[in-house]
């Protein structure tokens, strides 16, 4: 069963940068601690804020994971719906979409690769794809694994265990490249991201070509993710039946 | 100003209503509330703090709950319902590995939400939750002398969407406000972490009659925050239980060429049997199985407690791999975990406590009792909601993923498990066919690639979509998944901002048609409920008045001394009070509402003036305290 809610809405103020408490009609700062000075009331955090700007951090790749989970936790401590069980109905829906955004925004900032991603539909746009594909390089690698794996689902039982040992070696191969594409990105193209700050006022195209490099990066890691679960769940299932 | 408040007859003390904590096991049922700071299990009137989780419908259409029931579990095989908690939220389809166990009927024709079906009459697994929640909240009700409304209840963390929402339906049904729904290994966690400032990594190892559960938590500060959580909702002691009792039966028709599967007495009586046994072996190293046969044999074995293992050690191990992959999904190693806890009947099993101290290599805690400490966690949760309790927020994930189904029967996960709650996602969709008003959205729960092999929750239609060419619209649909685990869908067009209407059909679960159909018949069939109810509000506001007027009564002769009040009036005063003490007792609150119409009758004018006096008092001691300032 589901019920359909109501989102709350803050009433946009004409200078944008404030909104009007939804409680008693003060003006609020859309950038201030979340709750009405004059009435003391949460406010909606807004669905279009972006989740540096919800946890208060600046758009950067280089994130302090404990001062992160300090942010969450105070930020959960405020506007928790445990805390507004009595309170009214559109204090108890600020307080839940409140939670909801904060929770998305932690998932989604803590790791550094779903964070890169996050930066990448921030500076593109939310429908940015992110196509998983192979690494050039790998392309034929790939094919050759994905004909043995088929063959090995195909072969029977007892003929599987000598096609094992071929597996298991492209097996290392693959993580052994799927963890140099992670180095890759967290250890040299990540650290490239945060001097390109806009105060560094950075050249639209020294940006483009970063942007797309992580995105192809990214694109790999995936890709080679999918080919690592499907020669694991292979290797795996193979002693049972 | 001191606060005037003087609940003589009529005037209402505002405090804020007693939220209890439920335990709706599998096997037993246990309600508890906080003392103070302490969280206790409210006993009934024999002692007895645990419920067996068993209901009997008798041919008159009364009903027994609790220990009584289990008593008839031979005798009244096929109207006695037990386990009920394993049809939760499941359709005909889930329950059929374990149909043949249970001795009363499922009906055929209801395939979405099983019914039980006894004397030709249908029960939902909700009603039948309602009678031994019912039960829990009448034995609250007489333990703290005042109306219970409002109640948290625990879930195993593995519960889906349906299953959490059928427990909601319950406790309507049952005429409680479900403030929330909590998991079980949560909740044992919040018992274990009150009173202790503790830090670091706690796993819960869960394993109950008919359910396991894992959590892992991370404790900082008074947040208790899940950081993964697996399962197996159909995993249990009993399933121990009837391993042992299948090998009996095996032995039976061994010797007698029979296993007497057509008495389902008989074989109810087996199992029962099965069940003692496995108690007995976890402090004994061997116990006795005595059985008289229908035909007059007797079956007797002694069991060693290496044979009992060696049956139960699949069971065992099957919950292992959900501990693995919990935490694989929290990024920990065994070693990473600082505290284990037991919870669950179950968990008494030696054998279990080994497997689980090689697991995790440390000594797992068993200091509260197993059984009790999920209905314990309840109440702390229920403390922390009407803000007994300070300090502490629990932070819990959902079990597992959301998706939609997409072209071809693919899903498309956009919450993944382990997300903490609340929390949401925001999908665009668009029509496929020019002036198409209406897009079907298929909403499921689970980890496989395939619609098919996903659990459905719900079929959901986005109409009032306005005609435009194909691809054009673009209809945001906001799934939100709410502190309770419970799943809310808005939808509403982008380039004309309109709001799109849902429909939703639940694939399995009442309607809210239905829910409010069983709470009526509920109320028609439990007349009793309502008069316990009401008898048990007239005698709490009955002690309340008298309490108060023990307090206030000496003023009335300083009244009288100063010629605003006569004699007889506190005469009658005294003696209203004197017949309510009298009918206090009494089963009719009928009789008792009277009694104290009487009182605040005769005490009216007395009330007034001790609320005069109270603001004279206040007004000069606040003149005082200024010209002191002055």
């Amino acid at each position: 069963m589901m019920d359909v809610v109501t989102e709350a809405k803050a009433v946009r103020v004409p200078s944008r940068r404030m909104w009007r408490c939804w409680a008693c009609a003060e003006e609020v700062a859309a950038t201030g601690e979340g709750t009405c000075p004059r009435c003391g009331k949460i406010q909606p955090l807004g669905a279009e804020t972006d989740y540096f700007t919800a946890l208060g951090l600046p758009r950067r790749m280089a994130i302090d994971r404990a001062d992160l989970e300090r942010r969450w936790h105070a930020l959960s401590r405020r506007f928790h719906p445990d805390f507004y069980r009595t309170g009214e109905p559109r204090e108890r829906i600020v307080a839940l979409e409140n939670t909801a955004l904060l929770n998305r925004a932690y998932r989604a900032l803590r790791d550094p690769i779903a964070r890169a991603e996050y930066l990448v539909r921030l500076e593109e746009g939310a429908g940015t794809e992110i196509p998983s594909q192979p690494p050039q390089e790998l392309f034929e690698e790939i094919l050759e694994i994905q004909e043995l794996l088929m063959d090995y689902r195909a072969a029977a039982p007892d003929e599987r265990d000598a096609r094992r040992p071929q597996l298991e070696a492209r097996r290392q191969e693959i993580r052994r490249e799927y963890e140099r594409v992670e180095r890759y990105l967290t250890q040299d193209l990540f650290p490239r991201w945060d001097p390109l700050s806009p105060e560094a006022a950075p050249s639209p195209t020294e940006k483009a070509v970063l942007l797309a490099e992580i995105k192809e990066a990214i694109g790999n890691r995936a890709y080679l993710r999918r080919v690592l679960n499907g020669l694991e769940e292979a290797l795996s299932a193979s002693g049972v039946d | 100003m001191p606060a005037l408040d003087l609940p003589i007859a009529g005037a209402h003390r505002h405090k804020q209503p007693r939220v209890v904590g439920i335990d709706l096991g599998t096997t037993n049922s246990l309600v508890a509330y906080m003392d103070g700071d302490t969280p206790r299990v409210i006993p009934d009137e024999d002692g007895r703090r645990l419920l067996p989780s068993v209901v009997c419908f008798h041919a008159d259409g009364s009903l027994t709950v609790g220990e009584a029931a289990k008593r008839r579990l031979t005798e009244n095989a096929a109207r006695t319902v037990y386990s009920v908690k394993r049809l939760m939220g499941r359709g005909l389809a889930d329950v059929e590995a374990e149909r043949c166990f249970l001795p009363y009927r499922l009906s055929e024709q209801h395939l979405d939400v099983v019914r039980i079906e006894i004397d030709g009459r249908l029960y939902s697994p909700p009603e039948v939750s309602a009678c031994i929640l019912k039960d829990l909240k009448r034995r609250a009700e007489a333990h703290l002398r005042e109306p219970i409304t409002q109640a948290v209840i625990t879930v195993p963390a593995y519960f889906n969407d349906s299953q959490r929402q059928a427990t909601r339906d319950a406790g309507r049904i049952a005429g409680l406000d479900v403030l929330r729904i909590v998991n079980e290994p949560t909740a044992a966690c919040l018992a274990y972490g009150l009173h202790r400032a503790r830090e670091g990594t706690v796993a819960v190892y869960d394993l109950g009659g008919g359910t396991f559960d894992i959590s892992i938590l991370k404790l900082q500060e008074g947040i208790f925050e899940v950081v993964a959580t697996n399962g197996d909702t159909h995993l249990g002691g009993d399933d121990m239980d009837r391993r042992l009792a299948g090998c009996v039966l095996n032995e039976i028709r061994a010797a007698e060429g029979t296993d007497f599967a057509d008495n389902p007495a008989f074989t109810e009586e087996v199992r029962i049997a099965a069940e003692i046994a496995k108690i007995t072996l976890t402090d004994a190293e061997e116990a006795e199985i005595h059985l008289e046969l229908p035909n007059g044999s007797l079956y007797y074995r002694t069991l060693l407690r290496e044979e009992f293992e060696e049956l139960a050690a699949p069971i065992v191990a099957q919950t292992l791999e959900p501990c693995r992959r919990a935490l694989a999904d929290a990024g920990l190693t065994p070693e990473e975990i600082n505290e284990v806890i037991l919870v669950g009947g179950a968990t008494r099993v030696p054998l279990v406590r080994r497997r689980v101290e090689e697991l995790f290599r440390k000594r797992p805690h068993s200091e509260l009792n197993p059984d009790e400490v999920v209905a314990l966690g309840a109440a702390v949760q229920a403390g922390i909601l009407s803000g007994q309790v300070q300090g502490m927020l629990l932070l819990d994930v959902n079990p597992l993923s959301l998706g939609i189904e997409t072209v071809g029967g693919a899903v498309e996960k956009i919450i993944p498990r382990n997300s903490t709650i609340p929390t949401g996602a925001r999908q665009r969709f668009t029509t496929a066919v020019d002036g198409q008003i209406s897009v079907d959205i298929h909403v499921l729960q689970g980890e496989r690639e395939l619609a098919k092999d996903n659990r459905s929750l719900a079929r959901f239609q986005l109409r009032g979509i306005p005609p435009m060419p194909a691809g054009l619209p673009i209809i945001e649909v906001t799934f939100l998944i709410d502190e309770n685990g419970l799943l809310t869908v808005t939808a509403r067009e982008v380039r004309t901002s309109t709001e799109a209407h849902i429909e939703v059909k639940p694939s399995y679960g009442l309607t809210d048609a239905e829910v409010e159909r069983m709470i009526l018949e509920s109320f028609e069939h439990a007349e009793e409920d309502v008069r316990v109810r009401q008898r048990v509000e007239a005698q709490t506001e009955a002690d309340q008045v008298l309490a108060q007027a023990e307090k206030v009564l000496p003023l009335a002769a300083e009244f009288i001394a100063q010629g605003e009040m006569m004699e007889e009036e506190r005469e009658r005063i005294v003696q209203a009070l004197e017949a309510l003490r009298n009918v206090r007792q009494a089963e009719d609150a009928a009789v008792i509402r009277a009694t104290l119409d009487e009182v605040e009758a005769v005490s009216r004018r007395f009330a007034e003036r001790v609320l005069n006096h109270a603001v004279r008092e206040a007004i000069a001691g606040k003149t005082l305290m200024e010209a002191a300032r002055e």
